[in-house]
């Protein structure tokens, strides 16, 4: 077996054209680099920036009324990892700044793509493109003709003459091409640390480390399973020109096609609510509820009895509390629920057209690697939601700290005037996303680890029956 | 000569039952392609008409209350005041939809296209737009402008790949050389009648859409006309590369490497890496552009009263204005608002003239990525490239500026907002759009075309 693979390696390294197309792979991992570090470090100097603008324009606002400083609102931004030099998923398409505000629960806007041309839709050399699109390529090249050239120049008779096994020469060639492989991504990916110890601001933290190992991993086992099916295709194959022409359709089908078309199926059968259908849902919902902008509504006057009665008085001017800030807390309170409770059908509809391809992992593992990427280099919609999350909560604890002041903090029923002084916006903590674990990461992807694991054992299958089924001579 | 190649090649074609299989494939994701077009179109007319019709029903409500009302309530500040009928209209500014985004989605979906005409609603926020599924517009959209240029090339390299190699390797060169047409012209027969059966599943779905778009409303037959000149255009330009390869007399497996180099160069490596290169180099600065805006609006109110004063006589300096309006609070309100109108256009301004530069050095760039001019080409045709939506915002920037200056003008001046001024308030239209010119995006693919053909015509390489 040591002698197949010395002779694969041999074979590979005098082959003219996988030296040209490794020399591409190499320069593509640089430059994939030395950009996708260029645009975090553009990134990370932006997300810092704004961050700390956004932080210094709410505590110098002076004195002011809370509810306007509610309304004045505040902005968050989706913070930037180093991880995400190796896939970058949804980054250039979904929004990365919420606006905060008494009210309203805002969704995340500005993504990068709204201000670029449709250049932005051919997809961007990221580590994570070249090595879930343009390597199986590679390996398509490496392999394809690796046993069918063999039984070509008849040289599987003299291997059969040294003794080799069906599975020991399958396995020597498989293991060569992975060895081959793994080397190639491996110089690949110590060049993206590289890139990105040398030029991004931010040091890369132990957890970018521990993604990162998974991260690898995950392709690592994408290349077994194409290097063996590559191989098996190989043998199975009537010439090395069929086997060629088979592996690059699939490659056009498995990569090319497939993921638009599950896309597709995803939103024909999981059709989004209309916009207009929503807003509509919304209101009848939210009218239901208390408005703490609307003391002429039945609700605000049951609300404002109820008052009267806890705190035993007989009118507004004698509550010891301010009744505006109970009310829109209590208004906030009740649009929270409804808020959570449309949202969570839009996500949910979002969930089911991503489900496609998930499933679809069953038939195609590019499907189950590009979602583990994503996921595992925290650029994926699962990632977007716990944003979108945290900001919320964010938002409730601002608005309600806000509200609580207008009610308990002197204030009188009716004065829209009385401010807070300066030193209380200093009271009311930054925005802090905490950053989802590995384990959480990974977590999302239960169903794509174990087609990926699947893969592997039809892989090993496959193997099984082509070393039975092969004849060396 | 044509005649008979092509009899032999139908012969062929009815015999390989794989290919017939993948045309049946193609033919099937084309008509998936447009169904996923028509319904794209449908979901963003019905919200475009429902948006309209919601604003008109707003318009009406409101016109009524002027024609009823006496104002001589108290509350007659809720119905006339400058920011209460601004509020109350709930006027949008709709991008019209194109029915060419049935084959070419373009960037439709990732743009802004619902927004209201609020002036008191900064460029930032007020999209009417449909939920996005970020997952999807990162997979992008299976549409028939991405099936001719992605999916078409593959399947005409598939079956064309080794149309002379094949004839070369099974030793028919020599009795193809006794007939009396040269070798160079049967080949060349034989690819155009190829690439005439990779283009049926683009045919039969171009054929289609036409029978559904032309009933929809400002369909035109002559954009039609140039989409499918455009993708007549660039099939040629794949005519003409196999061509090329193929008569260089390359064995069977240089040619379908070759082609398969060609088309992930063209199609994914080239634009791949300007994308990339242009995230860098012309990065989205919203983030900082949109917090200082928010603070500079605010910091508007902080400036004296005599600054508001004077710059509102600046700014309406034929206005007889009410002294009780200039000598209270409410010049501030009016001044500050006008002046955040104007720090947004100035915003606007400045981010077009961004992405002018980001655009004209892509243009540039299309010299070594030819299929970027021709994507360019289709999204100014279906009305999503960018110049076009930045037209329509700076269209509906000038529009609010108009609309705030009709309310607060009439405002300051007269004693009452009523029925006539409201009646002859301005009401959003859509700006009248100019086609674009696409030639130029045109230029490095046509004469790519005319160079491969050039190459096959004088290529000697093709001989016994």
């Amino acid at each position: 077996m040591q002698t197949i693979i010395k002779l694969s390696f041999t074979n590979a390294w005098r082959s003219r054209h996988l030296q040209i197309f490794a020399g591409i792979l190499l320069i593509a991992f640089l430059v994939s680099a030395l950009n996708s570090v260029l645009v975090l470090k553009a990134k990370e100097q932006q997300f810092e920036m704004a961050r700390q603008e956004v932080r210094q324009a709410w505590l110098n606002q002076g004195p002011q009324n809370p509810h306007n400083a509610a309304h004045y609102g505040h902005y968050v931004f989706k913070p930037v990892y180093a991880i995400q030099v190796l896939d970058n998923g949804i980054g250039q398409f979904a929004g990365s700044i919420i606006r905060l505000e008494a009210h309203a629960q805002n969704e995340p806007k500005f993504s990068a793509a709204e201000s670029r041309t449709e250049s932005s839709r051919f997809g961007e050399v990221s580590f994570s493109w070249l090595l879930q699109v343009l390597m199986p390529l590679f390996i398509i090249l490496l392999c394809f003709n690796t046993v069918s050239a063999d039984k070509e120049q008849e040289n599987l008779k003299l291997v059969a003459a040294q003794g080799l096994s069906n599975k020991q020469y399958l396995a020597g060639k498989i293991t060569a091409g992975f060895l081959i492989i793994t080397a190639l991504a491996f110089v690949g990916l110590i060049t993206q640390w590289l890139v990105i110890k040398i030029m991004a601001n931010a040091a890369a933290m132990p957890q970018d480390v521990l993604h990162s190992i998974g991260w690898f991993t995950v392709y690592l086992l994408y290349f077994f399973i194409l290097i063996t099916f590559s191989v098996c295709a190989s043998a199975w194959a009537s010439s090395s020109k069929n086997s060629l022409l088979l592996q690059v359709a699939a490659w056009v089908l498995l990569i090319v096609i497939m993921p638009k078309l599950t896309a597709n199926i995803g939103t024909q059968l999981y059709p989004m609510q209309q916009r207009t259908a929503f807003e509509k849902a919304f209101r009848v919902d939210v009218e239901k509820g208390i408005n703490g902008h609307d003391p002429k509504s039945e609700r605000y006057k049951k609300f404002e009895d109820s008052l009267l009665k806890k705190y035993k008085v007989d009118s507004m001017t004698q509550l010891p509390v301010n009744l505006d800030g109970l009310a829109m807390d209590a208004g906030e309170n009740y649009g929270n629920m409804v808020y959570d409770k449309h949202f969570a059908k839009i996500r949910n509809t979002i969930k089911q057209q991503n489900s496609i391809s998930k499933y679809a992992s069953l038939i195609n593992p590019f499907l189950a690697v590009r979602n583990l990427s994503m996921g595992l280099s925290q650029s994926d919609y699962q990632h977007q939601l716990k944003f979108v999350a945290d900001a919320e909560q964010y938002r409730r604890y601002l608005i309600n700290n806000l509200n609580t002041k207008m009610a308990y903090g002197g204030s009188k029923t009716g004065d829209w005037d009385w401010q807070v002084n300066a030193a209380y916006w200093e009271t009311v903590k930054d925005f802090d996303y905490g950053r989802p674990s590995f384990v959480w990461s990974i977590k999302n992807y239960l169903y794509e680890a174990v087609m990926l694991l699947l893969w592997i054992i039809f892989a090993v299958l496959l193997y099984i029956l082509t070393a039975k089924k092969m004849k060396l001579i | 000569m044509l005649q008979t190649i092509f009899l032999y090649e139908w012969k062929m074609l009815l015999r390989n039952k794989i290919l017939l299989l993948a045309l049946v494939l193609f033919t099937a994701i084309a008509c998936i392609s447009l169904n996923k077009g028509v319904r794209y179109y449908n979901i963003q007319k019905t919200a475009a008409d429902t948006v309209r019709a919601g604003s008109q029903r707003a318009y009406l409500k409101l016109k009524n209350k002027f024609d009823t009302s006496d104002f001589t309530k108290p509350e007659r500040l809720d119905i006339e005041g400058v920011w209460a009928v601004d509020w109350s209209l709930w006027e949008y500014a709709v991008k019209e939809e194109n029915p060419l985004s049935t084959i070419s989605i373009g960037q439709n979906d990732i743009y802004s296209k619902i927004k209201r005409t609020r002036f008191a609603t900064d460029i930032f926020s007020g999209e009417q737009d449909e939920f996005k599924n970020p997952e999807q517009l990162l997979t992008g959209n299976l549409d028939l402008s991405y099936f001719i240029l992605f999916l078409f090339p593959l399947l005409f390299i598939a079956i064309s790949y080794n149309t002379a190699s094949a004839d070369k390797e099974s030793a028919v060169f020599k009795i193809l050389a006794t007939q009396k047409f040269s070798l160079k012209s049967i080949h060349a027969a034989r690819v155009v009648f190829r690439w005439l059966i990779s283009l049926l599943p683009f045919v039969i779905g171009i054929i289609t859409t036409y029978f559904i778009i032309n009933r929809y409303s400002n369909f035109t037959a002559a954009t039609f006309l140039q989409f499918t000149c455009i993708a007549l255009l660039y099939a040629v330009f794949w005519l003409s590369v196999v061509l090329f390869i193929v008569n260089r007399g390359w064995n069977s497996m240089i040619n379908i490497l070759s082609l398969s180099g060609i088309w992930l160069l063209l199609l994914i490596g080239i634009p791949g890496i300007l994308n990339s290169w242009f995230q860098y180099k012309y990065p989205a600065n919203t983030q900082q552009q949109i917090t200082k805006l928010r603070d500079e609006k605010a910091k508007l109110y902080d400036l004296p009263l005599q600054t508001h004063s004077a710059f509102f006589a600046s700014h309406f300096p034929n206005l007889i204005i009410d002294t009780a309006v200039t000598d209270t609070a409410e010049v501030k309100w009016y001044g500050g608002a006008i002046m955040e109108l104007q720090k947004e256009k100035q915003l606007l301004k400045n981010l077009a003239a961004n992405v002018q530069i980001q655009t004209a050095k892509e243009e540039q760039l299309f010299w070594i990525n030819p299929v970027g001019g021709v994507m360019r080409a289709l999204t100014t045709i279906s009305g999503s490239s960018l110049k076009q939506q930045q037209n329509f915002e700076n269209h509906l920037m000038n529009f609010k500026q108009q609309r705030a200056d009709y309310l607060i003008a009439n405002h300051a001046s007269k004693k009452h907002f009523g029925k006539e001024e409201f009646e002859n308030m301005p009401r959003y239209k859509p700006a009248v759009t100019n086609q674009q010119p696409i030639w130029q995006y045109l230029l490095p693919m046509s004469l790519l075309i005319v160079l491969f053909f050039m190459g096959s015509v004088f290529s000697k390489a093709n001989k016994i």
